[in-house]
C-alpha cells in the first residue's frame, strides 16, 4: 500500500467516524426570504423611528423617485437572492441568478448619472453628515446579517459573495436614506448615501476570503 | 461512468445525509480515487494532486450540509474540486513552492526532464545554460527561476519591458533546442 492511499484511508476513516445525522442546509429561496424579511423588519424599525423625508408623499408621487426605489429594492431582493444561492458550492445550476443584481445596478447607476448630467450634480465639501450616521445605522445590521447567512454555507465564490453582501447593504442605503434625506441632489446621494457604503462593501471585499472560508 | 455514478454517489451522500457512517466511507473511498484522477492531469507534480485531494474530501466532510439529495452530485463534487485547486495553487505559488524543488527529488527529474536521454542529469541544463549569451541567460534566470516579473527585471537591466520578454523567449526556445540535440 503506497504512502498517500495510506493517508488517505486514515483521513477517510476519521471523516466517517465523525459522521452523523445531518441537518440539511435549508431551501437557498427560504433563506433568502428568511434573511430578506429580518433586514426589512429592521429598515423599517429604524426609518419609524427615524423620520421619513417631509416631503416623502409628495415625491412618492414622481415617476422618477419611484422608479429609484423600486429599482433600489430589486437589487436588494436579487442580491440577497443570489447570496443564498451561492451558499451552495454549485449554486445548484443557477448561476445566471449572479447577474441579475449586477445589471440592476447597471440600470440604476446609468439612471442616476444621466440624471447627473440632466440636473446636475453639487458635490458639497465631505463633512459627516447625519446621512452618513443613518446610512451607517442602516446598514450594519443588514451587514451582520448578510455577512453570517454567507458564513453560515459554504461558497465556493467568496469574491462574488463578498460584492452580493456590498449590493444589499448598498441598495438598503440607498433605498432607506432615499425616503429620509430630503436632498436629491445627485452629488449628495453620491457623497454621503453611496460613497461610505461603497467603502464598507470594498472592506468586505477584500477580507471575503477569511470573511467566507469553510 | 458518469450517470450510473452519479446515481451512485447520490444515494450514498442520502444515505450520508441520515448518518450512515458505512455509506460515508464508501463514498468518500470512491471519491478519493476519482478526484485524484481529475486533479491529476492539470498538475504538473503528482504530490499536489495528493495534497488537493485530501483538501477535497476534507470540504466535502464540512459542506455535505449543503448537498441536496435531490439534485445532481458531480456538479455540486466539481464545484468543490475547482474551488480548492485553484485555493491550493494560489498558496503554492503564493509561497513560491514551486521554485524550491530539491535537486534530490528524484521524481522530479523523471516527470520534468522531457528528454528521455537527460532524465536526472542536471549538468546537461546547467552546460546549456551556460552556452546562452551572458544577459539573455541572465534575464532567464531572473524571471523563470527567480520569479521576478518582466517589469521587475526591465526596471533591474535597464531595459524596455518587451526586449526582457522577447531575450526570455528567445532564451528559452534556444535552450530547448540545445536540450533536444
Amino acid at each position: 500500500m503506497s504512502e498517500s492511499t495510506r493517508d488517505f484511508s486514515d483521513l477517510i476513516g476519521e471523516l466517517s467516524s465523525e459522521a452523523g445525522r445531518q441537518k440539511p442546509l435549508r431551501s437557498p429561496l427560504v433563506r433568502a426570504i428568511f434573511y430578506f424579511v429580518l433586514t426589512a423588519a429592521y429598515i423599517c424599525a429604524v426609518i419609524s423611528f427615524g423620520s421619513l423625508r417631509p416631503d416623502f408623499m409628495e415625491v412618492i408621487g414622481q415617476a422618477g423617485f419611484v422608479f429609484e426605489m423600486v429599482m433600489a429594492l430589486l437589487i436588494w431582493i436579487s442580491a440577497i437572492v443570489a447570496g443564498a444561492w451561492l451558499c451552495v458550492p454549485d449554486m445548484r445550476g443557477q448561476h445566471w441568478l449572479k447577474m441579475v443584481p449586477y445589471m440592476l445596478t447597471f440600470v440604476l447607476g446609468l439612471w442616476v448619472f444621466i440624471r447627473g448630467i440632466v440636473e446636475g450634480a453639487t458635490f458639497f465639501p465631505m463633512y459627516w453628515d447625519s446621512c452618513i450616521e443613518h446610512g451607517l445605522l442602516l446598514a450594519s445590521v443588514p451587514l451582520v446579517l448578510t455577512i453570517f447567512m454567507g458564513h453560515s454555507g459554504t461558497t465556493t465564490q467568496p469574491y462574488q459573495m463578498a460584492i452580493m453582501n456590498a449590493l444589499v447593504i448598498a441598495s438598503i442605503g440607498w433605498l432607506g436614506l432615499r425616503m429620509s434625506c430630503p436632498m436629491d441632489d445627485v452629488g449628495h446621494g453620491f457623497l454621503y448615501q453611496f460613497l461610505p457604503l461603497a467603502i464598507i462593501g470594498t472592506i468586505v471585499g477584500l477580507l471575503a476570503r477569511r470573511l467566507f472560508r469553510w | 461512468m458518469g450517470a450510473a455514478k452519479n446515481s451512485e454517489w447520490q444515494n450514498l451522500a442520502k444515505l450520508a445525509l441520515k448518518g450512515d457512517r458505512q455509506a460515508y466511507g464508501a463514498l468518500l473511498t470512491d471519491l478519493s480515487s476519482y478526484i485524484r484522477n481529475v486533479l491529476v492531469s492539470g498538475l504538473s507534480r503528482p504530490q499536489d494532486a495528493d495534497d488537493i485531494t485530501q483538501d477535497v474530501l476534507i470540504s466535502i466532510h464540512k459542506s455535505l450540509k449543503t448537498y441536496d439529495p435531490e439534485q445532481p452530485f458531480m456538479p455540486w463534487l466539481h464545484a468543490i474540486i475547482k474551488f480548492r485547486k485553484i485555493d491550493y495553487l494560489r498558496k503554492h505559488y503564493g509561497q513560491k513552492a514551486d521554485k524550491t524543488v530539491s535537486d534530490d527529488v528524484l521524481e522530479f527529474s523523471s516527470e520534468f526532464v522531457t528528454f528521455e536521454a537527460h532524465k536526472g542529469e542536471y549538468k546537461d541544463i546547467e552546460a546549456a545554460m551556460n552556452a546562452l549569451p551572458d544577459q539573455q541567460r541572465r534575464i532567464f534566470e531572473m524571471i523563470k527561476i527567480e520569479g521576478y516579473s518582466a517589469r521587475e527585471v526591465a526596471n533591474e537591466m535597464e531595459m524596455n519591458e518587451s526586449a526582457v520578454k522577447v531575450s526570455a523567449h528567445r532564451a528559452m526556445k534556444k535552450l530547448q533546442d540545445l536540450l533536444k540535440t
